[in-house]
């Protein structure tokens, strides 16, 4: 992809990949978090 | 220079300083929690800005392109690690540790490791350590913004020096933490925007990024490699893979980065922040060694490589946009200078000065002498840089892996481990920075193919949990820190006697106090 070898892609474009699914499972995981409206008093 | 790029450089200093003001009339600097955390009263976004705009420093623009520059797409294992540095830090400490400080009355990062391990020697270890370590980061950053400025204006570097630390100071000085996450949350912006438009007009420059890369193999190959030019890193994977997972964890151990948590208006907060960095990671974090790498075509002939991006903003953009990549050069460098300037003198004001040498100050007190600290300190490496001392940039890359492999374990198990205890945190921090120092300092990565910082965080975890498990009889985590622990692990708001004795019952002020009652 890109012209790039293969071992590139995977770096390039690979963990920014990784990176986004930690982050949506991150957003999984808590999602039983208080939405931030009903929990600004949370202070 | 041109007028066009010195009014947007005038334009964006005149921005900092509005902030500063703005903060100040907020009531940024009116009480200590004010100053130090603005209230803990920071939103999702300005967190997730100001712990990203911190985390990157100049390097991004001079560094990170030279690295493209030199060894191509090898100076992706360091922005790969970068990209998720930002959601693993708020994930894993993020709310837990902004309801752990609150609960214990913790200002600054340093005095929550006390709170959390109770012995004076955590905090006097902890805060020496940060205080030496971050000064000297402040050093480089005071020197990078004076040369950067230099580079920019045509201005003399002493003048330019006084300028970038003169704006600096007055905005950390006015409002304190608040000045410091709204001005990074205005300087992440014109870092990110100075960034795109820089790549756009490369991109469209080398005919796409396809073009460009099949341009760059028939000069050589080796470039699009992961092992570097001429493939001279081939098989070093204690070293990159090193460098991917330290720059993810690492900001972890920062005090200056994880002070970002303490601050935050609701521990819910770290949710939405943790996305907004990724996002903000995912375009910035790659650019510069991408922009590194395509200056091998449009500059061939680059003297400096540090000067890369820079050089490809003067040839391919015109004026009005050239002052806008110059502001986010200046921008990367002063989001970082800042916060350091304000961690290392509210360390040395609250941790060192106020722990120590004078605990009985009034509140209004405590504020300006962290104000005067911060000033001492910022005049003194302000006057340091203007000699260049040629070792500073080697001393700054101690800094970060002694930092993160010295409080790493701390901070992580502070929230998630019951058993952590104080001669744990003591182990851990000792074994930590000295590993990381030395295995530096003897050139030990070569040897042994192991990247210094995670040689650093292994052993120092290691030490954390033999140390612990080995003292558990004999020195037990104190009870109500186990039920605090317990309280930050529910996802609630706090109760509210906790927060009415959040700030007196834990504080160190208020044993002193109780101390001083008994004898009277």
């Amino acid at each position: 992809m890109f012209g790039l070898p293969v071992s590139t892609t995977w770096l390039v474009i690979g963990v920014p990949v990784f990176w986004v699914l930690y982050t949506l499972g991150f957003l999984w995981v808590t999602r039983g978090w208080p939405g931030l409206k009903n929990s600004e008093s949370g202070r | 220079m041109n007028s066009t790029v010195l009014m947007f450089l005038a334009l964006y200093f005149i921005g900092m300083l509005a902030v500063g003001v703005i903060s100040m009339r907020r009531g940024g600097s009116s009480s200590m929690e004010g100053y130090y955390l603005s209230g803990r009263n920071v939103g999702p976004l300005v967190t997730a800005m100001t712990m990203q705009s911190t985390s990157m420093s100049g390097y991004m623009f001079l560094g990170a392109g030279s690295l493209g520059y030199t060894q191509g797409y090898y100076g992706f294992w360091y922005a790969a690690g970068d990209i998720g540095g930002g959601v693993v830090n708020l994930s894993v400490l993020g709310r837990r540790m902004r309801k752990l400080s609150q609960i214990m009355g913790a200002l600054t990062s340093i005095e929550y490791l006390e709170k959390r391990y109770p012995s004076k020697w955590v905090r006097l270890i902890a805060a020496v350590l940060s205080v030496s370590l971050l000064g000297a980061y402040v050093l480089a950053q005071f020197i990078a913004g004076g040369k950067g400025l230099e580079l920019v204006t045509g201005l003399p570097y002493e003048v330019a020096l006084a300028i970038a630390v003169g704006v600096i100071l007055a905005y950390t000085l006015m409002g304190g933490y608040g000045a410091v996450a709204y001005t990074d949350l205005l300087q992440s912006f014109v870092m990110i925007i100075g960034i795109v438009w820089i790549l756009v007009a490369t991109l469209q420059e080398v005919g796409g990024l396809t073009a460009a890369n099949q341009a760059i193999a028939s000069i050589d190959p080796t470039l699009l490699s992961i092992w570097g030019k001429d493939l001279v890193h081939e098989g070093q994977w204690g070293i990159v893979l090193g460098a991917l997972l330290i720059f993810s964890i690492g900001y972890m151990g920062w005090p200056h980065v994880v002070t970002r948590h303490m601050a935050m208006r609701n521990p819910f907060h770290a949710r939405r922040a943790g996305v907004y960095s990724t996002l903000w990671n995912l375009v910035f974090v790659s650019a510069p060694y991408i922009l590194g790498t395509l200056a091998i075509l449009v500059l061939p002939d680059l003297d400096d490589p540090e000067q890369a991006i820079f050089a490809l903003a003067q040839n391919l953009l015109p004026a009005a946009v050239v002052g806008i990549v110059m502001a986010a050069i200046m921008a990367a460098i002063m989001s970082t200078a800042d916060s350091i300037l304000l961690q290392t003198g509210s360390i040395a004001a609250r941790d060192l000065y106020e722990r120590f040498i004078n605990p009985n100050m009034e509140e209004k007190q405590m504020v300006r002498v962290s104000q005067l600290i911060v000033l001492l300190l910022g005049t003194v490496c302000g006057v340091v840089a203007v000699f260049e001392p040629p070792a500073i940039f080697s001393i700054v890359v101690f800094t970060t892996s002694v930092l993160g492999s010295a409080f790493l374990p701390a901070y992580v198990a502070a929230v998630w481990w019951r058993k952590a205890n104080t001669p744990g945190a003591l182990a851990s921090m000792i074994v930590g920075s000295l590993v990381a120092f030395f295995w530096q300092y003897l050139a030990l990565d070569g040897v042994t193919g192991l990247h210094p910082m995670l040689a650093g965080v292994v052993l120092s975890s290691l030490a954390m949990v033999v140390a612990s498990l080995m003292t558990q009889a004999s020195h037990p985590v104190p009870e109500h820190i186990l039920e605090a622990m317990e309280e930050t692990a529910e996802l609630r708001p706090l109760p509210r006697p906790l927060k009415a004795q959040q700030s007196f019952e834990m504080a160190h002020e208020a044993l002193t106090l109780k101390l001083s009652e008994r004898t009277a």
